[in-house]
């Protein structure tokens, strides 16, 4: 034969249970229990990700100092609690790059095509009010406008009331896996910077999610319904 | 240079002139496009490609949160490319005829495997590692079980691991109430066009949470899931097993 390669991208014992017995002996659980600890031992417990987002921090400080305020008083509004296993299954999950932006971008404000926010706080020019905490721009070609969605690494959910540069955000995101087929595209997290620089903002955000932005989110509600009990 | 068989030259002479192989771009696309179907959610990176005269075999790695795995397409002139195997590992090579390929065909995809974690690791391999391994599933359960039971898998297969389980000093119990300590496996599914469903095994730790090899911290042992989240993830499209494995002859109920 011949080969060519081509290069690439870059005993039991006594008082064990014998066959067919359903249930372990006594000697198989102790052994089991040392076995347990044992795998527990020197772990990674991921603050995040997995199948079990982190719950109940509350701590949205990166965002602005109000963010965990706006988030618990939206979370009390909406009926909102940590999702429950059974829940995540439920939801859509999509691919996602997460992005902060904030009122110190050298852009801000800039008109965009922002729905009413959950708070119908609006700005002079009439278009609504981001919110520390709770709103998110996206593409709305990817997720309609108005819609619910939660975002894992931040435990935290948002209403996609913002939109950006999406055809921007189409273009250069072309082949990453926020555009790929099972992609939501950027999710742009509000951040109100306070003392801090756009570019601060970016970075402290950057911090709390990955270096690598990219991670997941969930549509819990595709469109505006939910905040009329259509979730 | 002298080489010690014709697959071997082959193989050398390969690295060299890797422009002369019969792999069109079109056809890696094809391929590429099919693997990328086959799992939406993963990346997928090319390892390589090796022709004999009749077939081409294109190697890949997927990735998917905690999940690794590698799949094999088969692709035949004049024929729509066909996925003959995927799982966490390959090694050692399944015996069963439907996914076997020949020896030649085994050590030119463990070389490619080999050079590709060469080129990606940034420190040397950890000693006792298998270098063309994508996957550590089973060594992170050898790392925990082994010194405790003398019971070793070594293997990183989804497929093997399930095997060894069954045919080793085990009790097979029932997933939904495996206790702390069980060894859980859910081996890798595919089908010759797609979707591929890569498998996964861990250890059921003391707080009921599964501890298994994470890809995403180069195959560190890492809790992820609880037992109800592993069981919602994998038993629909892999299928779930769970075991305990009986403890050795003489030992002490209290411990060694």
């Amino acid at each position: 034969m011949s080969l060519l390669l081509s290069g690439c991208d870059d005993q039991e014992n006594e008082e064990s249970a014998s066959p067919g017995s359903s249930e372990p002996v006594q000697s198989d659980l102790a052994q089991a229990s040392r076995i347990a600890d044992a795998a527990g031992a020197g772990a990674i417990v991921p603050k995040s990700g997995g199948d079990a987002p982190a719950q109940g921090s509350g701590d949205l400080s990166v965002l602005g100092s109000d963010a965990g305020q706006n988030q618990q008083a939206f979370r009390q509004r909406y009926g909102l609690a940590d999702p429950s296993q059974d829940q995540l299954a439920g939801w859509q999950e999509y691919d996602a790059r997460l992005t902060a932006y904030s009122n110190k971008d050298a852009d801000w404000p800039y008109p965009t095509a922002a729905s009413a926010n959950w708070m119908g706080a609006t700005a002079t020019n009439g278009d609504p009010l981001a919110v520390e905490g709770t709103t998110v721009a996206v593409d709305f070609n990817r997720i309609p406008r108005g819609s619910l969605i939660y975002i894992p690494a931040l435990d935290m959910y948002a209403e996609a009331n913002d939109t950006g540069a999406t055809g921007t955000w189409a273009n250069t995101d072309a082949g990453q896996m926020d555009y790929g087929a099972n992609g939501a595209g950027r999710v742009d997290v509000y951040n109100l910077a306070g003392d801090r620089s756009s570019g601060q903002v970016e970075q402290n955000f950057q911090n709390r999610v990955g270096s690598e932005e990219y991670g997941q989110i969930y549509i819990v509600h595709r469109g505006p319904g939910w905040k009329n009990g259509g979730n | 240079m002298r080489c010690r068989s014709p697959a071997v030259c082959l193989l050398w002479w390969s690295f060299i002139c890797p422009v002369v192989m019969g792999q069109s771009t079109e056809t890696l696309v094809t391929v590429r496009g099919l693997i990328q179907r086959a799992d939406p959610r993963a990346t997928v990176e090319y390892c390589g490609a090796v022709s004999t005269r009749k077939v081409d075999y294109y190697l890949f790695t997927l990735e998917r949160k905690e999940l690794a795995g590698i799949v094999l397409v088969e692709q035949r002139p004049g024929t729509d490319p066909l996925i003959i195997d995927a799982d966490t590992s390959f090694f050692p090579f399944r015996g069963d005829q439907e996914h076997s390929v020949e020896k030649p065909i085994q050590a030119a995809i463990e070389l490619l495997l080999r050079r590709r974690n060469t080129a990606k690791k940034r420190r040397p391999p950890e000693p006792g590692s298998k270098e063309p391994e994508v996957c550590a599933i089973g060594r992170e359960i050898d790392r925990v079980v082994y010194p405790i039971s003398g019971f070793r898998l070594g293997s990183n297969s989804s497929h093997e691991i399930l095997r060894l389980l069954r045919t080793g000093p085990t009790l097979e119990v029932d997933p939904k109430s495996a206790p702390p300590g069980s060894i859980i496996v859910s081996p890798t599914q595919f089908s010759p066009c797609g979707p591929i469903y890569l498998g996964h095994a861990g250890v059921v730790g003391s707080d009921g949470s599964i501890y298994s090899a994470d890809a995403r911290y180069g195959g560190a042992r890492t809790k992820n899931f609880s037992l109800t989240g592993w069981l919602k993830q994998f038993s629909g499209k892999n299928g779930s097993f769970a075991f305990v494995i009986h403890a050795p002859s003489g030992q002490n109920v209290a411990g060694r």
